[in-house]
């Protein structure tokens, strides 16, 4: 495997101060996977939201997808 | 005879003092620094990644122009949303909506962006709006027109 060249398969990008952080998985049953899987679900018990990249545009998901592309956490946001 | 400074010298660096600055750049002690530092440009790239080419030309004015069926939204980073109504668009409206985390600006618009665009009703039920305006260029809350 070329590092140079090499991308993984699945990424899912978290927001924060600092920008966002990206993590990837190559496999769903990867403990990168459950890593992601466990960020994900701690992003939406505290409110905030998650986006899929689909073939017509984007959408939300409410149950973390190992096998999604790209996926954008997006933080909560309420009425200033 | 060795200076003071040649004696010191050489009980903290032995006899050949290292090249270059005596203190290194605080980036080579943690590395995280640069990746705190380039957290605003990694935001940037983000929101012009999720934008639309039409979007992308709003950018540099200023503002980020959403739109949807019934509205026309003018993201600014930091929070405040203003939108004007297609039906009535002598009059707009300024929303204060924030991100309950402490974003870049750029973040910040992407998320107003992503709400709007993803889940609008529940954006609108959520942002506060704080006031009417109508389109009257003395105004000091005045929107200007922006030629895209």
């Amino acid at each position: 495997m070329n590092p140079q060249t090499y991308a993984p398969k699945h990424a899912m990008r978290v927001m924060g101060h600092s920008g966002h952080e990206t993590l990837t998985w190559d496999k769903p049953d990867s403990p990168e996977a459950r890593e992601a899987a466990r960020v994900f679900i701690e992003h939406l018990t505290n409110g905030g939201a998650a986006a899929v990249e689909t073939p017509t545009g984007r959408d939300i998901i409410r149950r973390f997808d190992p096998e999604a592309e790209n996926i954008l956490l997006i933080s909560p946001y309420a009425g200033g | 005879m060795a200076s003071f400074a040649e004696v010191i010298a050489d009980m903290v660096w032995g006899s050949k003092p290292p090249e270059g600055p005596a203190w290194p750049k605080r980036s080579r002690i943690d590395p995280r620094i640069d990746h705190l530092r380039a957290g605003p440009e990694r935001a940037h790239a983000l929101l012009m990644e999720y934008s639309s080419p039409a979007q992308r030309e709003t950018i540099p004015h200023g503002f980020l122009r959403v739109e949807t069926t019934g509205y026309r939204y003018y993201i600014r980073t930091g929070g405040s949303v203003y939108t004007m109504d297609r039906n009535n668009p002598q009059f707009y409206y300024y929303l204060c909506v924030h991100a309950l985390q402490d974003l870049p600006g750029a973040d910040e618009a992407l998320v107003m962006k992503l709400a709007i665009e993803l889940d609008e009703p529940r954006f609108l039920y959520l942002a506060n709006r704080i006031n009417t305006f109508r389109r009257d260029p003395s105004s000091t809350y005045f929107v200007p027109d922006v030629p895209f």
